[in-house]
């Protein structure tokens, strides 16, 4: 299952193993310390190079979200995104996974999944991150 | 660095073309501002076509409708503000004294061309996860109105303000009045953006016919100075940062308004990017019209309603005149030339001598937006 799971990443890029776990593949400036996803070859901020490549966490908090009712390129209506700020600060934007019954407010508690997000026209299913809530609260 | 001018604009009538070609609504648009000008064709020196969904060369096939060849023409693309970035760039042009009179025009057949829903290009990030540009601005809104305490009504009554403006229109695409509660009772898009907060799908193209300052009266008896015009990419950064204020739109009218010598005060009237209604609240604080956080209050106050104290897209917006991409950068400086000049009839603002136009628009991962507009247009 993993296996396979990491040879549909939409984007070998974005990801790198550590622990035996997926995860997402993002830069460190070590000039300002900032952290960036997707992963720089140059600092935004302080336009330095020499960026460190770093296994990002995957417990976050939600900054923003909402549930869409159109269809987009890979997803059918409906479904929810959001911008989660993972604990080292970096903000990113993916699809929010919840649970029946189970509600959302800025500042929930997620957490970074690898799972299979689309299927492609040829029926490949395609693998990448996604977050959902944790019951635990913890950040 | 010399003085510029517009000396002419026209426009097509907003709305769904879908068995008229964008060469042939690009040529209306064309043909009307030569002929509101009085310039004869031999007489333009450089054109700039915007444009998005319409292909390769789009600007000479409406050049060839019209029958002027051989000429200094640029085809540009900057999302929603491509048509804006077309007019600056023959501003540019004009105002450097390469060229004595250009034109910049915008043309966009949005029904037949682009894609059903807009979102940033295929090979994006941020794309292929999801982001369509009513859920970019949803994530945006949920953090602005629980920052500032602005109500759904407030939002809403932007799309009914504006509707009431395009109902005084010819040139918009929708004349029906419409409610606080239709707002909030459509088609839910993404939560809690709803259909008719949302810009619908439209065809059009407008044209502007600028020309040196110091030559403006041989053409035109009420030539209108353009005091500022303002181009600038977004920060890469900056959605990582406060999003419920757009730095960008911020930044380039702070330019604007230092380059004509004026202050947020002196504007008579505004065309800004409404491509969603709670844009517009957002916009009014950025561009100074306004605390920020006052954006829901300002707007129920009716100081942005014709009549009021700074009224805001009287033209209807792009919320119900239509947003043909490329198209509406134009269409917005024609509207407040006519504004004025006094010409702007049923929706006429009294006593408008100064006006400013605003417009942002594209998205690619991390970046704010890709280009914002900000030009002031002052009667000569």
């Amino acid at each position: 299952m993993k296996r396979e799971l990491k040879e549909s990443l939409f984007d070998k890029n974005l990801f790198v193993e550590e622990d035996n776990e997926i995860r997402l593949k993002g830069t460190e400036c070590p000039h300002c310390g900032g952290f960036f996803f997707p992963p720089k070859a140059r600092c935004p901020e302080c336009l330095q190079s020499g960026l460190n490549s770093v296994a990002l966490g995957t417990r976050g908090t939600l900054y923003s979200y909402t549930t869409v009712y159109i269809p987009s390129r890979n997803f059918k209506p409906p479904y929810t995104v959001g911008y989660v700020e993972l604990n080292e600060g970096v903000r990113i934007f993916g699809q929010i996974r919840t649970r029946q019954g189970e509600s959302l407010m800025i500042g929930s508690a997620v957490r970074m999944v690898i799972d299979y997000l689309w299927k492609r026209p040829d029926g490949k299913s395609v693998s990448g991150y996604l977050f959902e809530p944790v019951s635990d609260g913890r950040p | 660095m010399r003085g510029v001018a517009i000396i002419g604009v026209g426009s097509t009538i907003f709305g769904k073309y879908r068995d008229v070609s964008p060469e042939e609504l690009g040529r209306r648009a064309v043909e009307a501002a030569l002929e509101d000008s009085s310039v004869s064709y031999d007489k333009v020196g450089v054109a700039s076509c915007a444009n998005v969904y319409g292909g390769m060369c789009i600007g000479q096939s409406v050049m060839r409708e019209v029958g002027i060849t051989k000429l200094d023409l640029f085809n540009v693309e900057n999302a929603c503000a491509s048509g804006s970035s077309a007019f600056n760039m023959i501003y540019r042009i004009i105002a450097s004294g390469e060229c004595d009179i250009g034109l910049a025009f915008g043309v966009e057949k949005m029904t037949t061309l682009a894609p059903a829903q807009l979102a940033p290009p295929e090979t994006d990030l941020e794309a292929n996860m999801g982001l369509l540009f009513p859920a970019f601005f949803a994530l945006i809104m949920r953090r602005y109105l629980d920052r500032y305490g602005v109500t759904m009504d407030q939002v809403a009554q932007v799309a009914v303000k504006n509707r009431h403006h395009g109902c005084l229109n010819p040139y918009a695409q929708y004349k029906d009045e419409i409610t606080i509660r239709d707002v909030l009772t459509s088609r839910m898009i993404a939560d809690p953006i709803t259909m008719l907060q949302c810009c619908p799908n439209t065809d059009g193209a407008a044209a502007a016919v600028l020309c040196a300052a110091d030559v403006a009266h041989e053409y035109c008896s009420k030539p209108v100075q353009v005091a500022a015009s303002v181009v600038s990419s977004g920060d890469y950064q900056w959605r990582q940062k406060d999003i419920t204020f757009s730095d960008l739109t911020h930044r380039t009218a702070r330019k604007a308004y230092e380059t004509a010598e004026l202050t947020p005060d002196d504007i008579d009237v505004c065309e800004l990017h409404d491509a969603f209604a709670v844009n517009e609240l957002m916009h009014y604080e950025e561009l100074g019209f306004c605390d920020v956080g006052e954006g829901g209050r300002f707007v129920e106050s009716g100081a942005t309603s014709l009549g009021g104290k700074i009224p805001v897209n009287v033209s209807g917006g792009l919320l119900s005149k239509g947003h043909p991409l490329a198209a509406t950068g134009v269409a917005q400086l024609a509207e407040i030339v006519w504004q004025l000049r006094g010409e702007a009839g049923d929706r006429q603002v009294k006593g408008a001598k100064v006006g400013l136009a605003h417009v942002m628009g594209g998205s690619v991962t991390g970046l704010e937006s890709g280009a914002c507009t900000v030009n002031i247009l002052k009667s000569l």
